[in-house]
């Protein structure tokens, strides 16, 4: 046997462990639920399926604005990504890939996910996908992150803007409709995250990131998340105000929405890991249904 | 069906965003230093205006 035949298995598996790094580095488990609600936006514009090529394009294009943003976010967030439990193994803090070249192909993929959404859809979309990404690198990660226990509500707004992307591809502009998505995630982002702060918020005392659990303990993180869940199931029904959406949607929303409430209750009672850790999955389950039934509601 | 989505939309905000709004507000540093976290409580609830009164034109358009 020669000694070329020998190393090839393991070139190639390295090779397939850097390419792995590389798609982990952005975060794709993050990015499906953000493009699940881009697409379910797409089709409540549409009012049906949008045309294959729309829904290819948009996809490639708006996750990689999201992978990238994630990216920068990693490389930004390398010297706490390495001490806190959860993210010590992240690509680049465990030195599988350095630092520069991260940053390079962050900044590569995110001017590809411009010009792909730019010629592929309409630029509209592609300075919207940008809009989410400056959002999220600027806003959250780099300002508020770091300084205010505000930062999750505020900096939320990018994680809210997919479903602009994805009206604005099958539609070509945004109007209430749109308006009125972005909110429902920006209202969702708080309860959701801070469901998981409550699981994380030793990893976040210790690096020091003034997350509303670490500066305002357990019991007043619980509440919070029971009062912006209240929010959020108010704003949950301004489609059906707005006439955008009708009786299949509310009563979903309604079933949703009180599902939701009483998991933040549950929490709120004992704010214990147990029901933070099913907060935080259900409000997931949430976002995904409540988007699913926006969609069939248009269609029907 | 769009009014009663809009009242009940709005009695639920009201509630969740003026109980949010008064915690934090009270919290906030005193001051110069506090201008911004004040801002940032602001900005949500002021969001929530909007939404509801462009949700309360098209119910009544």
């Amino acid at each position: 046997m020669t000694t070329r035949a020998v190393a090839a298995p393991g070139l190639v598996s390295r090779a397939a462990g850097l390419v792995a790094d590389y798609v982990r580095l952005t975060k794709p488990r993050v990015i499906s639920l953000l493009l699940l609600t881009t697409l379910l936006a797409m089709v409540m514009a549409e009012g049906g399926w949008p045309s294959g090529r729309t829904v290819l394009w948009t996809m490639v294009g708006g996750y990689l604005a999201a992978g990238g943003a994630n990216a920068i976010n990693q490389w930004f967030d390398r010297d706490i990504d390495a001490r806190m439990r959860r993210t010590s193994n992240r690509p680049i803090v465990s030195g599988r890939i350095g630092p520069v070249h991260a940053l390079v192909y962050a900044l590569t993929i995110s001017v590809a996910s411009a010009l792909i959404l730019g010629f592929g859809v309409n630029w509209l979309t592609a300075g919207l996908a940008l809009l989410g990404l400056v959002l999220y690198v600027f806003l959250y990660t780099w300002w508020l992150k770091r300084a205010t226990t505000q930062n999750i509500v505020i900096g939320g707004a990018a994680g809210a803007v997919p479903p602009l992307v994805g009206w604005a591809a099958a539609e070509g502009s945004i109007g209430l409709g749109a308006i009125i998505l972005f909110a429902i995630v920006f209202y969702w982002t708080p309860p959701h995250f801070w469901a998981l702060a409550l699981l994380l918020r030793k990893d976040y005392a210790e690096v020091g990131v003034p997350m509303l659990p670490v500066v305002r303990g357990v019991e007043e993180t619980a509440r919070q998340v029971m009062l912006w869940t209240v929010i959020l199931v108010g704003v949950s029904l301004l489609p059906v105000a707005a006439g955008i959406s009708g009786a299949f949607y509310l009563a979903s929303a309604g079933l949703l929405g009180a599902l939701f409430l009483g998991s933040a209750w549950q929490l709120m009672r004992s704010p214990d890991e147990r029901h933070a850790r099913s907060t935080f999955s259900f409000s997931m389950l949430y976002l995904a249904l409540l988007f699913a039934a926006l969609a069939v509601d248009a269609v029907l | 069906m769009s009014l009663a989505a809009l009242l009940i939309a709005f009695g639920l905000i009201a509630v969740g965003a003026t109980l949010v709004a008064a915690g934090d507000w009270r919290v906030a540093p005193r001051g110069r230093a506090g201008a911004l976290e004040r801002l940032w409580v602001i900005l949500p609830v002021a969001f929530l205006v909007v939404l509801l009164a462009f949700s309360a034109r098209a119910v009544w358009s």
